[in-house]
């Protein structure tokens, strides 16, 4: 155990030293920076533009009133922010519980406690970060088969300890690259959001970076089995995305309906679903309890979590045995 | 402990419905040096790769030093592989290269390992040099340093000097001959000549098969030749050929040139090759070399 430890190691050491020289986890960062700062960009054109609608509509009112000239400027200020922060809340409640926290209270009132751009910006960076991730790792064996250099590994290490020391030089890497996202992505509101402090911008920093790194784990043993199935990076890269296609497939599939006997609250977006059983077909998709992730209830988010790592196993299981199967 | 450092027993390989290798078994001493041979196809490349787990036999027995090589961590450490045509990774510097190769196979000192190899294929320079700007020459002498680091009991070389100009193809020849004898070699190369002078012992493959497996005396024994270079003088070529055990003789090159055949299971070589030029000089020939023939070579035609 401790020499296939210690093989771990080296490969772990070796692979993640090669990753840094090479200078692809710069461009990937420059790449999901570039994607972070597009998102955040627009929200804040969006929100902008929601925000100047909402004062103009105000302001024309004023205008329009027939008592203007007695209106105290003062007090006309306060109902124009008031007026503006209730229609931003409203806005920010509404998507959240249509999108996020679909009849759950509890969600609902973490969420809400964010700011709204932060979870956006970061809801949004979950739905492509396996994209990213597949971008990053399709190669890290067939990358080798096609050159054949894994040869020089293979006659002096078990094929156990090269897939598993390549995937935590990736997550290494994948670590580092949502440090610096995720930091960034904090880092705006805090500046922007007066009501969003230091304590609350690192809070929330740990806990989304811990996330991003759980719901990773997954995707980047996905992105290793795939790259020890062929010998083309290519093609490795081609079914990783279509796999990727039928796990968020097989979600959406499955939250279409109603678990049979579950009952919704009113005006909930569950309560529009039929009832059927091809709602169990959700649990059978990894990208199902991404939700649960961010519960603040520790029950559900260790239960996602442990669902991430145990599709993260089966998917790295996967990857050994067909390695270890496979002609090299 | 055997003396057998490689053992296949009904070694067969199949790649879909191709058949690469078929019922193969021979076995290589310890300290041998031992030839694989054969035309394009005959299936050395995939005989060598089951050899080091590269690939998994269909059907058979591989043993590496006792061990089954496709088993998890068997070669580890006992091994040293030169595969003919994996590409050294670009990004990694040479020396970084080799030092992670050596970590991995448990060596004690692996930079210093690293470094003594590199000053043994005659390429200290190239420690700070990334692998992707290598020339072939040197990407194949730091290929052999990685078979060659840490001293393995066993040390496979699949074509090592294909591709070489014959400057390094020497220093890479000169490498083996220095580790004949420390350890258990497997050349696989379609250079004969090369083998025939490096080799102990070989195995011909045609078409997936084991053709022939014996030592490099009794491969080439019986194809014996050799090749009388003349300055001077009109050669007998009938009168040679009634020397005893003399099977033909014919001038090449306008008469500048004898190739005698003979029957080396039946009459020694030196006792033959002594008594031709002698037979010339007695008729005023005037002799400029004697030399031995292309036996392999001839011996591999002959069986595939």
């Amino acid at each position: 155990m401790q020499a296939v430890l210690k093989e771990v190691g080296i490969i772990w050491r070796g692979e993640l030293a090669r990753s840094l020289r090479s200078g692809r986890a710069v461009v990937l960062l420059l790449l999901f920076l570039l994607f972070t700062s597009l998102v955040l960009g627009v929200f804040a054109l969006l929100s902008y533009g929601v925000s100047t609608n909402q004062e103009k509509k105000f302001d024309d009112e004023i205008a329009n009133s027939p008592y203007k000239d007695d209106l105290d400027p003062k007090k006309v200020a306060e109902q124009k922010a008031k007026q503006s922060d209730e229609t931003g809340s409203g806005f920010k409640k509404l998507v959240i519980n249509a999108l996020f926290a679909d009849d759950d209270t509890a969600l609902a009132e973490m969420l809400l406690a964010l700011p709204f751009m932060l979870l956006v910006v970061f809801k949004l960076n979950l739905i492509f970060l396996p994209l990213f991730i597949s971008l990053m790792g399709f190669d890290q064996i067939s990358g080798e088969m096609s050159t054949r250099s894994i040869r020089y590994l293979v006659v002096r290490v078990r094929r156990s300890s090269l897939v598993v020391g390549k995937f935590l030089a990736q997550s290494s890497v994948l670590a580092l690259l949502t440090f610096v996202a995720v930091g960034l992505m904090v880092l705006v509101p805090a500046i922007f959001d007066k009501k969003f402090g230091a304590g609350a911008a690192f809070g929330s920093f740990a806990k989304l970076w811990v996330v991003s790194l759980v719901f990773s784990l997954a995707y980047m043993a996905l992105a290793s089995m795939c790259s020890a199935m062929f010998r083309q990076p290519a093609v490795s890269l081609a079914v990783n995305m279509i796999l990727l296609f039928v796990i968020w497939a097989i979600a959406l599939v499955g939250n279409i309906f109603q678990l049979p006997g579950h009952v919704a609250s009113a005006m909930s977006l569950s309560s529009y679903k039929s009832e059927s059983v091809v709602a169990y077909l959700r649990y059978l998709s990894v990208w199902n309890y991404s939700a649960d992730l961010i519960h603040p209830q520790w029950q559900r988010f260790s239960s996602a979590g442990a669902a991430h790592l145990g599709f993260a196993m089966i998917f790295l299981a996967g990857s050994y045995l067909i390695l270890r199967a496979r002609d090299v | 402990m055997s003396d057998v450092a490689i053992e296949l027993s009904h070694v067969t390989k199949h790649f879909g419905p191709k058949v690469a290798v078929n019922d193969v078994s021979f076995s290589v001493q310890q300290g041998q040096c031992y030839g694989l041979i054969g035309p394009n196809g005959a299936g050395k490349t995939t005989t060598f790769s089951m050899m080091c787990g590269f690939l998994h036999p269909t059907a058979g027995l591989l043993r590496i030093m006792g061990e089954d090589p496709s088993k998890p961590g068997a070669l580890k450490g006992k091994v040293g592989v030169l595969p003919q045509d994996a590409i050294l990774p670009a990004t990694w510097p040479v020396g970084a290269f080799l030092t992670y190769l050596g970590s991995l196979s448990d060596l004690p000192r692996p930079e210093a390992e690293a470094r003594a190899v590199l000053e043994r294929v005659g390429l200290p320079e190239v420690w700070g040099v990334q692998c992707g700007a290598l020339s072939h020459g040197m990407a194949k002498r730091v290929a052999m340093a990685q078979a060659l680091m840490g001293s393995p009991p066993v040390v496979m070389l699949d074509e090592p000097t294909a591709g070489l100009d014959p400057k390094i193809a020497a220093t890479v020849r000169q490498i083996i001959r220095e580790t004949r004898g420390k350890a258990t070699l497997v050349v696989s190369s379609h250079n004969l000549q090369e083998l025939e002078e490096l080799c102990d012992a070989t195995a011909v493959l045609d078409k997936g098969r084991l053709v022939a497996a014996s030592s490099m005396e009794e491969m080439t024994g019986a194809a014996a030749e050799f090749r009388v270079q003349v300055a001077k003088g009109f050669v007998p070529a009938d009168d040679v050929k009634a020397i005893d055990g003399v099977v033909s003789a014919e001038t090449l090159n306008d008469g500048k040139l004898l190739s005698v055949r003979f029957d080396g299971a039946r009459v020694a070589p030196e006792v033959v090759i002594t008594a031709t030029p002698k037979l010339l000089v007695s008729r005023d020939v005037l002799v400029l070399s004697v030399s031995r023939g292309k036996r392999l070579e001839e011996r591999v035609l002959q069986l595939t």
